[in-house]
């Protein structure tokens, strides 16, 4: 009778999921629920007629209940370094905050002020690099009577219709001033990806032109969501049809303005078999005109830290941190007009504007603006990197 | 029956029969009992303010309880700073959560939430164990470390020179992480075990059988080798 409750607790004990309990711990859980006023009278009974014939049990007992009685008054003791520390109340925001989350969960923290002005700096410099490109790219093509920015304008326009216009698409096919266009837009793609190279005629030259063009797109696109871009170009369009480019407007422009991700769209006839490049080809895009000009001047050092700007809000992996080396201009434009695959038309800057004045002066422009997109892509990198490490 | 020839002591007093859960020091147990009841129906209708938008309402909630769930971090986590982060979070989710709160008492429900915080906390920890326990304990000093659970020493080498606060509080931090739970919500706290099973997802059975484990746990390392009534005395003077 002594040691009834070692026989009877195991199935309770055997409910709870625990070890095998040895037979002091069956006593105790009798005990336990003996204090806590959890057995049925009848075992109440018996455990109490044990207990007044049964010392060692009965200090079991007044030990456990010791204990209990203890931990019951540390709850309500002094709390000494258990106090609180400072008080947990909160903040209007942090409230504020806590109740965005509860329809929007997981958005990032809020950037810092200024790696956003560093990145809206980097694409409107990434922006006006484009234009300018733009219409340096048709003053070399011929039409070198009207207004750069016209051209521009034009150019933008023109790459835009022939970029939604997947049928007419074709490479050859295309408007020349489109044509022109893509044939410096195409190292962008180049870069960003093999695959679509090797769908190209002169992968080779593509690419070399490539590696100037990404430092100077990166920062710009690492801003305009580059993810969207690339993500969908793929799924729908072929590598050579223009037909991603529908995607490109719509996709691309968060804060800047259509036009200027128009031109981005022309390399994306490439960009539809980047993978794992993808974001940087596609954040490349909107400066790829930049190509034939960064090369020159553009202070690349950091180029390989461009691409993880990029690579920063897209998630796929980052892209080519790869030769940032100055690729001489001529080399570029040839380069890329080679490489400019399905529809490249080869242009020549070189042969056609030889020693224009206006040019240089372009070229000069480009270089700086450039320089600016690089200088603040990198600042902004270096102040994501740095809130990331903190984080 | 055999005559036991070392029970010098009679049981003080015959265990209460049935509801013998009461405090020892019954008289004031109902008084205490009608206190936490008002208190509830405050908190109750402080919730019922936060859940209008009423920030104020809610932060004063987060006063009144906020030591609570602060002492049960801590004393889960071994760790101030991770009991403070815990806390924090606690009353930040619970701020969330405002909407889903059914009734019942405002701090059943906050300590449930820190205590599922605390719990995955320490799991993440165990899975990455990178921190340095070190520094922990050197933040909260008079604890063992939080680690021991799985092996926990036996009672006799937990057996302590002097009974005090720190003795229990260090045996506390001894048991099995989820045994320590158990005990920290049931008799820290106080949490019916109906609560104590719903915060640790576990049947109230098991909430049974973790307490009296952890409880005799906790006896024998604090009583070991002492005689069995000065030992028991003794726990009581820390009330």
């Amino acid at each position: 009778m002594r040691m009834w409750w070692w026989r009877r607790g195991r199935n309770g004990a055997q409910d709870a999921g625990l070890d095998a309990p040895s037979a002091r711990e069956l006593r105790d859980e009798h005990l336990s629920r003996y204090l806590d006023g959890e057995l049925p009278a009848d075992e109440a009974a018996a455990l109490e007629r044990e207990l007044a014939a049964d010392a060692e049990a009965r200090a079991a007992l007044e030990g456990m209940r010791s204990v209990r009685n203890a931990l019951q008054a540390l709850g309500a003791g002094e709390l000494g370094e258990l106090r609180a520390p400072r008080p947990f109340t909160l903040t209007a925001p942090a409230a504020a905050a806590g109740a965005r989350s509860r329809t929007a969960p997981r958005m990032p923290p809020h950037m810092p002020r200024g790696e956003l002005a560093a990145r809206l700096g980097a694409v409107a410099a990434a922006v006006a690099l484009v234009a300018v490109v733009s219409g340096d790219a048709l003053v070399g093509g011929g039409s070198s009577s009207r207004d750069a920015a016209d051209e521009a304008d034009e150019a933008t326009s023109t790459t835009a219709s022939a970029a939604l216009a997947p049928e007419a698409g074709a490479p050859a096919t295309a408007a020349p001033e489109a044509a022109e266009l893509r044939s410096l837009a195409a190292p962008a793609p180049a870069t960003g990806d093999d695959d679509a190279a090797s769908g190209s005629p002169a992968q080779a030259d593509a690419q070399a032109a490539a590696p100037a063009t990404a430092p100077a797109a990166a920062p710009g696109g690492a801003t305009s969501a580059p993810a969207p871009a690339p993500s969908i170009a793929p799924a729908e369009s072929g590598p050579a049809e223009s037909g991603p480019a529908e995607s490109g407007p719509a996709e691309s422009g968060p804060s800047t303005a259509p036009a200027d991700s128009a031109p981005a769209l022309a390399p994306q006839p490439a960009a539809p078999l980047a993978a794992p490049p993808a974001a940087g080809g596609g954040a490349a895009g909107g400066a790829a005109d930049g190509a034939p000009v960064a090369p020159p001047g553009a202070p690349l050092p950091e180029g390989g830290a461009e691409p993880r700007a990029g690579s920063a809000l897209a998630e796929p992996a980052p892209v080519q941190a790869a030769p940032v080396e100055a690729t001489p201009v001529e080399a570029t434009s040839e380069g890329g007009a080679a490489g400019a695959a399905p529809k490249a038309v080869p242009l020549s800057r070189d042969a056609d504007g030889g020693g224009d004045d206006r040019i240089d002066a372009l070229l000069a422009v480009e270089v700086a603006l450039a320089a600016a997109a690089l200088a603040l892509g990198g600042l902004a990198t270096r102040r994501w990197a740095a809130r990331r490490r903190d984080a | 029956m055999p005559p036991d020839a070392r029970a010098p002591d009679p049981p003080e007093g015959a265990p209460a029969r049935g509801g013998s859960a009461t405090p020892p020091d019954g008289t004031s147990g109902d008084a205490r009992d009608e206190a936490r009841e008002q208190a509830a129906r405050e908190d109750e209708a402080l919730i019922r303010r936060a859940q209008t938008g009423d920030l104020a309402a809610f932060n004063t909630l987060v006063i009144r309880h906020q030591d609570a769930v602060y002492g049960l971090a801590l004393r889960f986590l071994g760790s101030r700073e991770a009991a403070e982060d815990a806390a924090q979070e606690a009353f930040l989710r619970a701020y969330r959560s405002l909407d889903g709160f059914r009734g019942g008492k405002a701090r059943s429900w906050l300590l449930t939430i820190v205590a599922n915080l605390a719990r995955d906390e320490l799991r993440r920890r165990k899975r990455r164990p990178q921190r340095s326990l070190e520094g922990e304990r050197e933040r909260f000093p008079d604890r063992a470390p939080p680690e021991p659970a799985a092996d926990a020493p036996t009672p006799e080498e937990q057996a302590v020179a002097g009974l005090g606060r720190a003795e229990l509080e260090a045996a506390l931090a001894t048991l099995p992480d989820e045994w320590r739970m158990t005990v920290l919500l049931a008799d820290v706290h106080g949490l019916p075990h109906e609560e104590v099973a719903a915060a640790t997802g576990v049947a109230p059975g098991t909430v049974k059988s973790r307490l009296s484990r952890a409880r005799g746990r906790l006896r024998d390392a604090l009583l070991a080798g002492r005689e069995p009534g000065a030992a028991a005395r003794r726990l009581e003077e820390w009330r």
